[in-house]
């Protein structure tokens, strides 16, 4: 292993200068080309951004602090609810709701997160599951809040007069978002915050005794990845322009953690690539499952079936995730091409 | 003067009691080494000054009582430490792992780090303690390492960033717990070096751990043999040879 | 106060059901250590599996049932071997994982093959009440707490007196000195799955007795947890006898709380209350063990 590729996150800049300029190029391109696509790779490409979003939130506590949470659905659907809340009932403007939405979430997720440092793996996980189902219960009590199983309706957001109503407009909104989620992910991973996170992770103990408050570091982590959720939460909301109690079911909750797992913990670009891969996968299967049975009864099953599968082969055959699987075929590619980095 | 003052210091797990009224102190510039048979409590004791187990009794780093203080504020008083088995962070770059030391003099919250090129943001602090993190490897001889994977180094080399991470953090005392254990002969000489330049010219105490005698008669001001909990000697290198409870307990058959 | 016990006799009767699946959770755990995510899920294809033999051949419900029984069995060996044995030395999120990508795959297939709606089973049980004094409670629902009843002591028998059972606690106590002396700790991983999975078949095929099968029945699997936690992970009695309070406490949370509040809904989500109050209070559960950390 070149040992000048791992510590990037440390350095002071963002990696090299050939990936600054790679990951600059690549946003515009997607910029520009998705003014240009139908509504179909529209809804893909936003969603892709908005799980990617709420998956940097769930990797840095999964990945990064080695914490877990099974209730990352529940948490967007709190972010979801508030920001319509505070918009439509409120009277908030937009940018400023979606702040507090995220807030909002990061309170209620810190609050379920207090419990974790004294509980350990299978206890933390139960505790967070049970954050999933108290919190989907209290989505279906709080009618004044989320309309119940009704649900509530919320506009695309006009900004100093600019409307983002039209989806392809909306895309660049939620891009926004997701460009500015990953520089700051890319920044807590390389500084103080990263480093306390890690160390809490693979040696709680030692890491106290170098100075580390392992409780605020924990705290911190909750804290931080609920906000992603709830601003992810809040950005979905938008763009389906309903809110529904059925968006932040327990079932939503493990697809984000398969699409960390998958995606490859502690790195962004796993947060990145996991989405991708968790969104575009049922659109592969449905063409699969169409050739196979013509009945749309069976695909629901079929589909989430291949998508217990999937997870259960990432876990055993590749359990770094798509991330270490990209990485070996750049360096693959970069080898044959006689690059030498 | 005294640096660190412990003061009938017990501790019970269980039935077993680890330590039973240890009393000794540390004066400042000095090479303090505890010895003992396996299972003697040198390690417990250890743990006791760095907050790991609460004892009983008191300890106090420079006037300052600590028992019952929470364990992460041991550096701001100048206490860090290095662990028996290594305790490094195994999936972070040397560089990484060393400035884990030095993290708690930075100042950088959440928002900080989110703001990090601006100038409310914390990136000249990290940058401040990259150099310092540097100079730390420098003097144990491992600044061409800086990038590489910690998990990659051999194991004389970790322990070695283990003491630079201690080091970084500017310490008063430094706690060793075996720092030789595991290495060569070549690599023991030098880390004994490094210890007596951390303690001469750098200004650092030192309370040690150490099976290895050469190392320990070779730069100890004042030596602490424990045994079963106990303390049954305290003195020079040379004290604490002759003394014959020493040689019964410690050396055994060879007294 | 007919009220209050109706609600308790009630609960305690459900609650037997989560006491067996709770038992089946808790083995797995104290052999290998694993949380299992797909419990549920096994005791819903286990009360398909038996419904459909019923069905399908017209056997007798005993006969049909054990044979069930068998193919729970065959299919734990099956996930033990092709899925958990590689993930011996994998952290516990993703061992965690595995076992909910496992309950997905069994709910998918369940789906499929029997469609999300509910089935009746057939009647097995009278339905017909029995007064018992206070309360008048179906037949179905007393046959079920019996065999409930004999179920566990069943397993309490093979654990205490058999030799098997012997060797599956001293693995419990301690992985590492079974080891040495000479247990075959693989054979014991996969002896606790079978185990495991036809205890959550008898929870199977009584919960489908008492409410028809639907794949809602996998929730027995989730709503377990507060009663594994209640009573430690680790405690096969704790789980058995915290498995029948939290039976009694959701029925009482669905009874009064809702008569005094107003709050729907709250019966299946109070014992998740107390589970997060359990944590805060103990981080391994009321009779859960205290770990020592070491540095």
């Amino acid at each position: 292993m070149d040992s000048n590729k791992r510590s990037n996150c440390s350095r002071p800049l963002l990696g090299t200068r050939h990936e600054c300029i790679g990951a600059i190029g690549l946003i515009v391109a997607v910029a520009v080309i998705s003014q240009f696509l139908d509504d179909y790779f529209l809804t893909l490409l936003t969603t892709i951004s908005i799980y990617a979003l709420a998956g940097m939130g769930l990797n840095l506590l999964m990945g990064n602090t080695g914490l877990i949470s099974i209730a990352h659905a529940g948490f967007m659907g709190v972010g979801a609810f508030s920001s319509a809340y505070l918009i439509h009932d409120v009277g908030l403007p937009v940018l400023l709701s979606i702040i507090l939405a995220g807030l909002i979430t990061s309170a209620v997720g810190m609050f379920f997160g207090l419990p974790s440092l004294r509980l350990k793996g299978v206890y933390l996980a139960m505790a967070s599951f049970a954050a999933q189902i108290i919190l989907y219960w209290a989505f279906e009590v709080s009618r004044w809040f989320t309309g119940g199983q009704d649900g509530r309706f919320v506009d695309r957001p006009t900004i100093l007069g600019v409307s983002f109503f039209e989806s392809n407009h909306y895309y660049l909104f939620v891009l926004a978002f997701t460009v500015i989620g990953a520089i700051v992910n890319f920044n807590i991973l390389r500084s103080k915050l990263g480093r306390a996170f890690s160390a809490v992770r693979d040696r709680a103990i030692a890491a106290e005794l170098m100075g580390i408050n392992v409780f605020r570091t924990k705290m911190a982590a909750f804290g931080l990845s609920t906000f992603y959720a709830g601003v992810a939460g809040a950005l979905f909301g938008f763009y389906l322009e309903f809110v529904a109690i059925q968006a932040f079911t327990l079932f939503i909750s493990i697809q984000f953690l398969a699409m960390v797992i998958i995606g490859g913990l502690g790195k962004v670009s796993g947060s990145i690539l996991g989405a991708a891969f968790i969104v575009i996968l049922p659109e592969v299967m449905d063409s699969i499952a169409l050739m196979i049975t013509p009945n749309a009864g069976e695909m629901a099953p079929i589909r989430m079936g291949v998508f217990g599968l999937i997870v259960v082969v990432f876990l055993i055959y590749e359990p770094h995730g798509l991330a270490r699987s990209w990485r070996r075929f750049v360096d693959w590619g970069l080898a044959r091409m006689g690059v030498n980095r | 003067m005294t640096l660190l003052d412990v003061n009938n210091v017990s501790l019970a797990f269980g039935g077993v009691q680890a330590l039973s009224d240890v009393t000794f102190t540390v004066e400042e510039g000095e090479i303090f080494s505890i010895i003992g048979p396996n299972g003697a409590g040198k390690t417990t004791l250890l743990n006791c000054i760095s907050g790991v187990y609460p004892p009983t009794g008191t300890i106090r780093m420079e006037g300052v009582e600590i028992v019952g203080m929470k364990p992460h504020k041991r550096p701001k008083l100048g206490i860090t430490r290095t662990f028996q088995n290594i305790a490094l962070f195994p999936t972070e770059s040397v560089i990484d792992n060393v400035l884990v030391g030095s993290d708690y003099m930075l100042r950088s919250g959440v928002l900080r780090t989110c703001l990090y090129w601006t100038p409310l943001g914390c990136s000249a602090g990290e940058a401040r303690a990259r150099e310092a993190a540097l100079e730390a490897l420098g003097i144990l001889g491992l600044e061409e390492f800086a990038d590489a994977p910690v998990a990659d180094l051999p194991y004389g080399s970790q322990k070695r960033v283990e003491l630079a991470r201690a080091m970084v953090a500017k310490p008063k005392l430094l706690l060793l717990d075996e720092p030789t254990a595991g290495m060569t002969t070549t690599e023991k000489q030098e880390l004994t070096e490094q210890v007596k330049v951390l303690n001469a010219d750098h200004g650092v105490s030192v309370v040690m751990i150490e099976h290895d005698m050469g190392v320990v008669m070779k730069i100890s001001h004042r030596i602490m043999v424990l045994d079963f909990g106990k303390k049954i000697a305290e003195g020079s290198p040379a004290e604490v040879t002759d003394n014959p409870k020493v040689r019964k307990a410690y050396l055994g058959e060879e007294a | 106060m007919d009220y209050f016990l109706a609600l308790v006799v009630n609960g305690i009767i459900v609650g037997s059901i989560y006491s067996v699946v709770a038992l089946g959770l808790v083995l797995i755990y104290k052999a290998t250590e694993v949380v299992n995510f797909a419990q549920g899920e096994l005791l819903m294809i286990g009360a398909y599996i038996c419904l459909e033999i019923i069905v399908k051949t017209g056997m007798p419900f005993i006969p049909a049932f054990l044979m069930s029984m068998g193919f729970m069995a065959i299919l734990a060996l099956i996930i033990e071997r092709v899925v958990l044995r590689k993930m011996l030395e994998a952290p516990v999120m993703s061992v965690i994982m595995v076992t909910v990508g496992i309950g997905v795959i069994l709910r998918a297939v369940v789906i499929l093959v029997w469609k999300a709606i509910s089935i009746p089973f057939p009647e097995i049980f009278s339905r017909e009440g029995v007064s018992l004094g206070f309360i008048t409670i179906g037949q179905v629902y007393i046959w079920s707490f019996v065999l409930t009843l004999i179920f566990m002591g069943l397993f309490g028998a093979f654990f205490k007196y058999t030799r098997i059972g012997l060797v599956m606690r001293a693995t419990a106590s301690s992985r590492k000195a079974a080891e040495s002396m000479g247990v075959p700790l693989t054979k014991v991983f996969a002896l606790a799955w079978v185990i495991s999975a036809v205890v959550s078949c008898v929870g199977g095929v009584l919960a489908g007795n008492i409410a028809g099968l639907s794949p809602e029945l996998s929730f027995y699997g989730i709503k377990v947890f507060p009663a594994v936690i209640l009573g430690g992970l680790d405690s096969i009695v704790g789980a058995s006898i915290s498995g029948v309070i939290i039976g009694v406490l959701e029925n009482l949370g669905g009874g009064y709380i809702k008569d005094l509040t107003g709050i729907r809904g709250l019966g299946p989500v109070a014992p998740f209350f107390v589970l997060v109050g359990i944590l805060w209070i103990r981080p391994t559960g009321l009779f859960g063990k205290k770990e020592i950390e070491r540095v």
